[in-house]
């Protein structure tokens, strides 16, 4: 009977040791850099979409890390210069918090499966700074659902380092969403996350007056790497499973000849 | 602006006044030593060891730099006064390599540091290693504290480093 417990518990330590299963769900990476002009500021985009076979709903998602080429400048992008505490986003949305916290903008789909049905929710999403978290650049992906169910999420967010062809990761960690009584978890099938400046407005003191600007944006080196940026997505389920994806964004054509640098 | 703060390295006291005599004794003597299976005697020279603090005013040269790596430049004071350069890589973390060009040659390196801070204001602290240089310094190596703070709007630093240097 000891010798049985031993074995199970010895098979159950392999079993933790082992790499986690390739998950039965399917993701789909598309990325892009708008604009994409070497050596001047650009915004990353970010759309993954998960599917389950036979339409089902995919189980819920416990990590997303994002990477993004080596070289692309995200913290010193000139956004984010102030951080949007919990408090202020539990209390008032992104809405409240400073408009020099907001980094970027984006859309996500969720499904909860009701019965034998799916529901199907699209939301806003607002990618604000958080303050720095184990010395590490925060963020906070909110994420504002409104109909059929009213839903505010926060999915707090680190910039962390990657390896080469890499220049660092956006780890996502999506805490689980409880839906209806009895219910399972909410599942995100689709997020598209857009980090820069575009639809982005500063303001900055001059001469004892608030004057608006446009933010920098994420810089672009100088040259491109061969074959193109490249971009991957992994994602953790809630079942103990995983998936990637990877996307490449081709390298621009040469600006012509005696155009201006960074603007 | 600038402090420059030379100790000698190691305890303090009498013991420690004593070993920065003999260090810096050690220091001016130059030997000739034969070495064992060469033909030819090798001139040797006793490092100095020298407990340093400099801060360096940097500022962003936009030509550059490219991406997420800055190129600064500027001037350092303290124990090694002279002209620094650095291009620094700031990502999830800062990796810079350096090169501080001082009376006499100059002194290459690179340093890793966290980045703190949530506004306009970044402070970042971590190490530096001195990997050798050129002139006096061709044979610099030691290690310190590297700290520093990255407006994000300008891309200028304050960068202070401290720590122990030979050559």
């Amino acid at each position: 009977m000891r010798g049985a417990r031993i074995a199970l518990l010895a098979a159950l330590g392999a079993a933790t040791l082992a790499a986690p299963a390739q998950a039965r769900e399917s993701l789909r990476l598309h990325a892009s850099l708008k604009p994409d002009r070497l050596d001047e500021q650009t915004t990353i985009g970010f759309d993954f979409a998960i599917t389950a076979p036979g339409g089902g709903v995919p189980s819920p998602l416990t990590a997303v890390t994002l990477r993004y080429p080596g070289n692309v400048g995200i913290v010193v992008s000139g956004l984010g210069l102030d951080a949007c505490t919990p408090t202020t986003l539990q209390l008032r949305g992104p809405a409240g918090c400073r408009s020099d916290a907001h980094m970027g903008t984006g859309s996500a789909t969720v499904e909860i499966p009701v019965g034998q049905s799916i529901v199907r929710e699209s939301a806003r999403v607002a990618i604000v700074r958080a303050e720095t978290k184990d010395e590490r650049f925060a963020l906070t992906f909110y994420v504002e659902g409104s109909s059929p169910i009213v839903a505010h999420l926060a999915l707090p967010a680190l910039l962390l380092d990657a390896h080469a062809p890499f220049g660092g990761s956006v780890a996502i960690e999506p805490p689980l969403i409880a839906s209806l009584p009895e219910a399972p978890y909410v599942s995100v099938v689709r997020l598209h996350a857009a980090i820069g400046p575009e639809h982005l407005i500063y303001y900055r003191r001059e001469r004892g007056r608030s004057v608006a600007y446009r933010p920098r944006g994420v810089r672009l080196p100088s040259s491109c790497p061969r074959g193109g940026w490249p971009f991957t997505a992994a994602v953790g389920f809630l079942d103990g499973t995983h998936t990637s994806a990877s996307a490449k964004v081709p390298c621009p054509r040469p600006a012509p000849a005696g155009r201006h640098r960074r603007g | 602006m600038l402090m420059a703060i030379i100790k000698p390295s190691g305890g303090g006291g009498t013991v420690a006044t004593l070993l920065s005599a003999l260090l810096a004794v050690a220091g001016v003597l130059a030997w000739t030593a034969p070495i064992a299976g060469a033909g030819a005697p090798l001139r040797a020279r006793a490092a100095r060891s020298v407990s340093t603090a400099d801060t360096a005013h940097l500022r962003y040269n936009e030509n550059r730099s490219s991406g997420s790596w800055l190129y600064e430049e500027g001037s350092a004071l303290g124990t090694f006064p002279g002209a620094m350069r650095a291009n620094c890589n700031i990502t999830a973390t800062l990796t810079a390599n350096f090169t501080i060009y001082v009376h006499g040659g100059s002194i290459n390196g690179h340093a890793r540091a966290a980045v703190h801070g949530s506004g306009l204001y970044q402070s970042f602290g971590g190490w530096l290693v001195a990997t050798g240089g050129t002139g006096r310094y061709a044979h610099a190596h030691g290690r310190g504290g590297f700290y520093g703070i990255l407006n994000r709007n300008t891309y200028d630093m304050t960068v202070q480093t401290t720590g122990t240097l030979l050559y």
